[in-house]
């Protein structure tokens, strides 16, 4: 199978064979990531740019060694130290990038849709770094690269996401990710965090850990934004932690192998004690280390490479 | 110095009769700017101008009493001038201005200053609203009987929802001396809050912030009350969903003076056009589920439904080019409602051309005051137009004669085209062309 699409944009619309490319190519990757030496040349010669209109500390990082890794040059701007501030259009900043022969475009953005408004207007592979509460598909694919090391097989595979889905991307892509591989996905939040539709979604919904917790293969926590709560959706921090947060004595109720992930910045002690983040269930900073993989192997594909090309001599 | 009779005849129509719910093949001649003969006309002696329309048909004028002029105060956006174009090239003979210009239509020198400059312009006849409070803030009334000297047609403050129910209750109560309904766009702004589409299927995959049906209904029902409380007129303006609809449907049986419209976009479209971010596709209210969208089909066959509004709002390309959350809200409409709801509504049996026009000439005719014939007969003024129905064209923007290119249809597949458009006997759209001359205007 070879890569066909110019952009990443989202999770939903990959094929089970395009995401298992996805993480049969990260395979590589991640060897080469252990070596001493852990720079390849695929992307010698071409411009990679970092788009953030929203601040990221992890996912931009991730990108840029993703792309020194591969010899790329990389670049990085944000809304801070941008044009933005002078009130540029997206639409000129497109025409712009265009202009100057970028290559690649990691873009981060707090609306739904501006990365799909720029791929659509530019000739340079635009790839979704987050867009607004809609998806975040490099997030997942290393999710699911991480969670490709820990257990056998994804059909049947009982994930739980428990923490704010109506607000999250995050949630979104692993949703359609997890699905499209044969996961069985279910939700747990408070009603006021679940979207209004949720049936559109193929997950069972739960409004109580406890209950949800037992039969679970993997939990994945989602940051819960104390912003929310000044809005009214859940009444304070205390509460929302007796309720929802991942603490020892839900681990103990969970199953022995259980699985726990989370995409970063932890709270800890919120929705995640700081003990389980730390044990030997956790698998989250192997989510950290797999996502520079990922993202190496994604542009790696979006620049036109073959899984089975032998990258270095 | 008195002009010679300036003597008009088509030729070889399909006339529609709405007395007699039928059409009759013939010509028309027009005379002095009033029908003077229907059906076949031998004599053509001292013709000024015959026109041969083989194959079309003949209908009275439209009339839009939802179009967002723009000027003054958004010329960039669009003008009285280039309103009243893209009136006559979509067959609307009759635009009504909504308040929400700057200044906003809250003093007499406004009203004067659109209908004159409609007048002078003398391509569709132009009329406004005025608004109900002062600048549209909902908290101050206007100085309403000086509007109405001027010649509003009705109150609104439109997008901007009444929220203090004490002002629509003394607006309503004061306004049952002038006997001028007040029109409501209806939305609970603290249930919308940022929302940016409805809430529902599409909007829970994408993720963007929802407007609730519940916005909509919520708050009809309470201006409906208010409304019956007072025995006042409202008009609730481009109703979306199923639930509205019922609150309406219920105050019409108990009695209540209310009518409404929906648009155009809501009849046809629903809101998984969203997918793709497409801009074209944002407007408030927003585009519903499929099941909202089929019961404002049914409203319409029922006649729950009184009239068909297009919401004409435009906004410039470099507004609308943008990240979905952050375009204006709005669409144009006059150029295209025509054809669209022509081709999905009439064409295919939905409703019949009579109910078609009910909606949108003598509906808005009786309900707002407007002055234009409702029937094609002798003695009438010569005001109606002539469409063509023989091939299927596609809408694009080299169509449009507005200033704004912001429409949801561009692409579809359409029939029925506006051929001319004629009010009092002068032809203001001829062969699909507005008279250069007009342009310098």
């Amino acid at each position: 199978m070879k890569w066909e699409k110019k952009d990443l944009i989202t999770i939903e619309e990959l094929s089970k064979g395009e995401i298992n490319l996805i993480l049969e190519t990260a395979e590589p990757f991640k060897e080469i990531l252990r070596r001493n030496i852990k720079k390849v040349p695929p992307l010698r010669g071409r411009t990679v740019l970092n788009l953030f209109y929203e601040p990221s500390t992890r996912t931009a990082t991730s990108f840029s060694i993703a792309a020194k890794r591969l010899s790329a040059e990389i670049m990085s701007i944000s809304t801070s130290t941008s044009s933005v501030q002078k009130g540029e259009t997206l639409l000129d900043t497109a025409k712009n990038l265009e202009a100057m022969k970028v290559d690649m475009v990691v873009m981060r953005h707090l609306c739904e849709g501006a990365p799909k408004f720029l791929a659509e207007r530019i000739n340079a592979s635009v790839i979704n770094a987050g867009d607004g509460n809609h998806e975040h598909p490099t997030q997942c694919l290393l999710d699911l690269s991480t969670l490709k090391e820990n257990v056998k097989t994804f059909n049947g595979l009982k994930v739980l996401i428990v923490g704010d889905i109506r607000h999250s991307r995050v949630a979104r892509s692993n949703i359609w990710g997890l699905t499209k591989l044969g996961a069985k996905v279910s939700v747990c939040a408070p009603p006021t965090l679940i979207p209004q539709n949720i049936d559109v979604l193929p997950v069972d919904v739960y409004y109580h850990f406890d209950e949800a917790i037992k039969d679970k293969d993997v939990i994945y926590l989602l940051r819960i934004q104390r912003e929310r709560m000044k809005k009214g959706l859940f009444p304070s921090t205390r509460e929302y932690m007796n309720l929802f947060s991942m603490d020892r004595s839900r681990l103990k109720e969970a199953k022995k192998n259980v699985i726990i992930m989370h995409p970063g910045p932890i709270n800890r002690g919120v929705e995640l004690d700081g003990d389980v983040a730390d044990s030997k269930n956790s698998v989250i900073l192997n989510q950290v280390t797999n996502g520079v993989a990922v993202r190496m192997a994604v542009l790696y594909l979006l620049n036109g490479g073959n899984k089975n090309e032998k990258i270095i001599e | 110095m008195k002009k010679s009779l300036n003597r008009l005849l088509f030729k070889n129509l399909h006339i529609i009769d709405i007395e007699n719910q039928s059409f009759i093949d013939g010509d028309i001649l027009i005379e002095d700017g009033k029908i003077s003969k229907l059906g076949k006309i031998e004599d053509i002696s001292e013709i000024t101008k015959i026109i041969n329309c083989k194959g079309m048909q003949a209908i009275p004028g439209l009339v839009d009493i939802h179009t967002h002029l723009r000027e003054p105060g958004e010329e960039y956006k669009e003008t009285i001038r280039t309103a009243s174009r893209a009136a006559v090239n979509g067959g609307f003979v009759a635009i009504c201005g909504m308040a929400n210009t700057t200044p906003t239509v809250d003093t007499i020198g406004t009203v004067k200053y659109i209908l004159e400059r409609g007048m002078k312009i003398n391509l569709a006849k132009v009329y406004t609203y005025g608004a109900v409070t002062k600048n549209l803030e909902g908290k101050e009334l206007s100085e309403i009987n000086d509007l109405v000297k001027g010649g509003i047609i009705g109150l609104s403050d439109d997008g901007n929802t009444i929220m203090d129910p004490t002002i629509l209750l003394r607006a309503l109560s004061y306004v049952k001396m002038f006997d001028i309904p007040i029109v409501l766009h209806e939305e609970d702004i603290n249930l919308s809050e940022n929302g940016v589409m409805h809430e529902g299927d599409m909007q829970t995959k994408l993720g963007m912030a929802g407007i609730p049906d519940l916005s909509e209904d919520t708050i009809t029902y309470r201006d409906l009350r208010i409304a019956e409380y007072v025995n006042g007129r409202v008009h609730i303006t481009h109703i979306s969903s199923k639930n509205t609809l019922e609150v309406i449907e219920i105050a019409k049986r108990r009695g209540v003076r209310v009518t409404c419209d929906v648009t155009p976009h809501h009849l046809i479209l629903n809101d998984t056009k969203i997918e793709f971010f497409n801009t074209n596709y944002k407007m408030k209210p927003p585009l519903r589920s499929e099941k909202d969208r089929l019961s404002l089909i049914e409203g319409i066959k029922t006649g729950l439904i009184d009239i068909i509004a297009t919401d004409h709002a435009p906004h410039a390309i470099y507004e609308k080019e943008v990240e979905f959350n952050y375009a204006p809200f709005g669409v144009t409409g006059l150029e295209t409602a025509f054809p669209v709801l022509y081709t999905n509504l009439v064409k295919n049996d939905k409703i019949t051309i009579f109910r078609f026009l009910e909606m949108l000439n003598s509906n808005p005719v009786k309900y707002f005051d407007i002055d234009i014939p409702t029937d094609i007969k002798e003695g009438n003024d010569a005001t109606f137009i002539i469409f063509s129905d023989d091939k299927e064209w596609e809408i694009n923007t080299d169509l449009f004669e507005s200033k704004s290119r912001n429409n949801a249809f561009l692409g579809e597949k359409v029939y029925g085209r506006i051929e001319y458009t004629i009010i009092n006997g002068d032809i203001k759209l001829e062969k699909r062309k507005i008279d250069k001359k007009k342009k310098g205007v």
